[in-house]
């Protein structure tokens, strides 16, 4: 009989024991692989050995783009001594196994403990077609259960429960768990295609969240063709939004703008003010960044009022952080700081870390702006280390270029182009073109304070080109303001 | 870790059965190196030691896990006071996935070059730049930025001979224009060597390393049979590895006509004799493998380190790990010494490893090998069965060499 409960028999629950010990004995580079059937199983098996052993874990997982475990693995710091659940090596066939097979040795100059989570024919294929790399394994254990864990339960039982995650490590946990329950629900018999929609969105939701913009583009298309084929509102509009998220974060704003209309319309037509609040917020966040800011305050108002007439606290605390950037872009930063430190007060007493850095980002740029350097410094470091700590990329790529532009300003070029160009790099992974653009063009001020205009012009051009693309109006005409005065200074 | 003194309890035991620890310290060659019988190390010695030319090809294999690296590493510490010995690994410096011939060489000169230059005068110095500088031209102009930056040497051969094996450009570029001028090339290596040699006092001994692990046995073989010439050519002694597979290849022996001396191949500790049944001494001297770790008797007892003897096969590498997961067994029972019941664990779980390893085929194979303690015919399928350790090769010379049944696959084995 099938059973949904994510527990361990007790026959797993001493592999679990054993895993831990060799894990917690061995004081260099261990290698290990757990043998699982199903992804409810490994999440059990998972969270066991996690409170089994008395260490930092960092979990990732491979697939077709991401072949190369030796690669993630060498993005570790060396010390402290880390476990490391590495997911999905399947995915990454058969060139993972090349990699594993002929640059082990480099594993050897790491301390950590790397447990690759594998299915049968994924330990097959290592053992057969990565033999040296096999004969360095320290064990294998193995929690296949004889009980199988229906994968519709399984997935009630997920999205039952809300996508929390503390760390980069819980998101690429989280990616591989719904991409793998996708996959085992998809084979059962007549899967429903609204909670199809709904495990798509969870994997979209994580892809975003990582900074993955194009897989969590294809998952929100997914769960949108899913949602439809169901015919459940609902979903619609819920994959819809997500769907219109990422699209208006890839610059694709026409699109993103029909879908928020879309799904705000069906909430309306459902009366569900939650959803409408969310799509209003949204609708306002593409109008901020297509320049009308007159429409983006409305949208945000009344998105406020929706919020605070349901108790929703933490869309309250969003709404006022985007009237407090409103409020920033039109010059009011006494009421900008206003609102802001409002927004920051709720989300501390909410415990949103995620939220708190974005707050002391903006109060970082308003010290700036008024020439308060040190507490410019001050809060964009801190922003900085917990968006470190939460492993948001896009957040930490942001902060790399607001401590940049303030290295800028104190005359110190050569750490504002190291910091912008780490920035950049972080912004090129991902695609977030709007942020390449406004990246570039910062760059391109400083070649422009260094007097190198030929580099400055070339750099407000390209730009200029993404701005034009992606339809980001202000930043278009900035950029524009921005070359005619080089060219100008040029001809002088 | 103080490895001198006795492990104090199955945790310390634990941490001294890394499978994935070579000996490299002298200390660690010292106290810790287990000698076995059968051991071509002391016949390679002599033939070095004996060659009047000082550049005699010696072939060395041996299964996975068997133990070469730590044997040619303790080979190069008893030779280090009468040789100029240097060690090359495939692996670390060559790109085994994409190697040639001009490749090694390049290597084998530039590692020369690098370890040797204190006895190098200005003139043999400037013969391998301008050599150097006429095969790696392009590929020194098209430098990427940050790349000579890491490289901490001005000798132009030593900064491109630590890119063949991570920059399939350098590699291309380079391998083109030393296979054209590969004699040249390798009278230079020559050269470098016979200067260290009259400066040093010692004939230079290069250890090339990890050739055995070539993923694709063809490409191995077109290395050591078709450029077997080039690979004899050197006018300094070299070891090579050599995969055991290609023991069986019909070339082999034309090879060792060319010039190579017959393959040294590192025999498994002979656990099992060729009857099938236990040879307790053997099993006895593998033993050493934990107490020469100073795991004692209380900790692992005699009776539990022969069972785990014999569940290796006499495969060094595999008597560590299962002694490993056996004090980790019996850590998790809160016992303090290792008892049958582990190592009951341990068996279980290898045979589990190689049920998910074996096909239907193979296993039919097996019962075969076991049957006759012959490999059977010289295929694919046959060699397939060395490769994965599930049939294991005994005897120390090839006329008493015999085959059987890795004894966690035995019960596998559908005959």
């Amino acid at each position: 009989m099938a059973k949904a409960a994510r527990t361990l028999s007790a026959d797993q629950d001493v592999e679990a024991e054993r895993l831990a010990l060799v894990v917690r004995e061995s004081e260099r580079n261990v290698l290990l692989f757990a043998l699982y059937h199903s992804v409810a199983e490994r999440e059990a098996a998972g969270s066991a050995v996690r409170a089994r052993v008395q260490m930092a874990v960092t979990e990732f997982a491979l697939s077709a783009e991401k072949r190369n475990p030796l690669e993630r693995l060498r993005e570790l710091p060396a010390q402290p001594r880390q476990l490391v659940f590495v997911y999905d090596l399947e995915d990454a066939f058969p060139e993972a196994l090349g990699y594993l097979n002929l640059q082990r040795e480099a594993l050897l100059q790491m301390p950590h403990a790397v447990i690759f989570w594998v299915r049968l024919y994924g330990l097959q294929e290592v053992a057969r077609k990565a033999p040296d790399f096999w004969a360095w394994r320290s064990g294998v254990f193995d929690f296949r259960g004889a009980e199988r864990m229906e994968p519709a339960m399984v997935a009630a039982e997920r999205l039952s429960e809300p996508l929390q995650y503390a760390s980069r490590s819980d998101l690429e946990r989280n990616v591989s768990l719904y991409r793998r329950l996708i996959a085992e629900y998809d084979a059962t018999t007549g899967p429903d295609p609204a909670r199809m929609s709904a495990l798509q969105q969870r994997l979209g939701a994580a892809h975003w969240l990582l900074g993955n913009w194009q897989e969590a583009r294809q998952a929100f298309e997914y769960a949108v063709e899913a949602a439809r084929a169901s015919g459940d509102r609902p979903a619609v509009s819920a994959s819809g939004h997500g769907l219109a998220v990422v699209l208006s974060d890839l610059g694709a704003y026409a699109e993103a703008r029909r879908l928020h209309e879309e799904s705000l319309a069906i909430a309306r037509e459902l009366g569900d003010r939650a959803g409408v609040s969310k799509s209003l917020h949204q609708l306002g966040m593409l109008a901020q960044r297509q320049g009308d800011y007159a429409e983006a305050r409305r949208l945000y108002e009344e998105s406020l009022a929706i919020d605070r007439e349901l108790g929703d606290r933490a869309g309250v605390s969003k709404s006022l952080h985007q009237l407090g950037n409103i409020a920033y872009l039109q010059g009011d930063y006494t009421e900008a700081r206003r609102l802001y430190e409002e927004s920051l007060a709720i989300k501390r007493e909410l415990g949103d870390r995620a939220g708190v850095s974005r707050s002391l980002h903006q109060l970082g740029i308003l010290a700036q702006d008024e020439g308060d350097y040190a507490e410019a410094r001050r809060l964009h470091e801190e922003s900085l280390n917990m968006l470190r700590e939460l492993g948001d990329r896009a957040g930490v790529s942001a902060s790399l270029h607001q401590l940049g532009m303030l290295a800028q300003r104190q005359g110190d070029y050569a750490e504002a182009r190291r910091l912008y160009e780490e920035g950049l790099n972080m912004l090129r992974e991902f695609g977030d073109r709007l942020g390449i653009g406004r990246s570039l063009g910062q760059m391109g001020r400083l070649a422009e304070d260094e007097g190198d205009l030929g580099k400055a012009a070339a750099l407000y051009e390209e730009a200029a080109g993404i701005f034009r693309e992606i339809g980001a109006k202000v930043e278009l005409a900035k950029a524009e303001a921005a070359l005619e005065r080089v060219r100008s200074k040029s001809r002088e | 870790m103080d490895i001198s003194k006795p492990a104090a309890d199955l945790g310390e035991a634990f941490g001294r059965l890394d499978p994935q620890r070579f000996l490299e310290t002298p200390q660690e060659l010292q106290q810790w190196f287990c000698e076995r019988t059968g051991s071509p190390r002391a016949e390679v010695a002599l033939r070095l030691r004996n060659d009047p030319g000082n550049s005699g090809k010696y072939l060395f294999s041996g299964h996975r896990g068997s133990g070469k690296t730590t044997e040619l590493r303790k080979l190069s510490q008893e030779l280090g006071g009468e040789f100029f010995c240097t060690h090359v690994s495939a692996f670390l410096e060559l790109d085994v996935f994409d190697l040639d011939v001009g490749d090694l060489m390049f290597v084998m000169v530039s590692r020369l070059v690098s370890e040797g230059r204190d006895y190098l005068d200005k003139d043999v110095i400037a013969q391998v730049e301008s050599l150097t500088e006429a095969v790696t031209h392009e590929v020194v102009t098209e430098t990427p930025r940050g790349v000579s930056a890491e490289v901490a040497v001005d000798l132009k051969i030593v900064k491109v001979g630590g890119r063949i094996g991570k920059e399939a450009v350098t590699r291309t570029t380079v391998r083109r224009e030393v296979n054209r001028r590969l004699g040249e090339f390798v009278d230079t290596g020559t050269l470098v060597a016979q200067t260290i040699q009259k400066a040093a006092g010692k004939p230079v001994l290069v250890i090339v390393d990890d050739l055995d692990k070539i993923p694709d046995l063809e490409k191995a073989a077109d290395l050591f049979f078709k450029q077997a010439g080039v690979l004899l050519a050197p006018g300094f002694s070299v070891i090579y590895t050599f995969p055991i597979a290609l023991r069986y290849h019909q070339d082999f022996s034309q090879i060792v006509r060319m010039g190579f001396s017959e393959g040294h191949v590192l025999p498994n500790f002979p656990v099992r004799r060729r009857d099938g049944l236990r040879e307790e001494t053997a099993l006895e001297r593998m033993t050493c493998i934990a107490r020469n770790r100073k795991v004692a008797e209380d900790l692992i007892p005699q009776e539990q380190a022969r069972e785990l003897a014999w569940l290796s096969g006499g495969l060094a590498r595999e008597f560590v790990r299962l002694a490993g997961s056996a004090c980790i067994e019996s850590l998790r029972r809160g016992i303090t010494s290792v008892d049958g019941h582990a190592v009951e664990m341990v068996r279980g779980k290898g045979i589990a490893e190689f049920d998910v390893m074996l096909t239907q085929e193979q296993r039919r194979l097996l019962a075969a090998v076991h049957a006759s303690r012959r490999l059977g015919e010289n295929d694919e399928a046959h060699r397939g069965l060395l490769h994965n350790l599930s049939v294991l090769e005994y005897g120390e010379a090839a006329v008493r060499r015999y085959y059987d049944v890795n004894p966690l696959a035995e019960p596998l084995a559908e005959g």
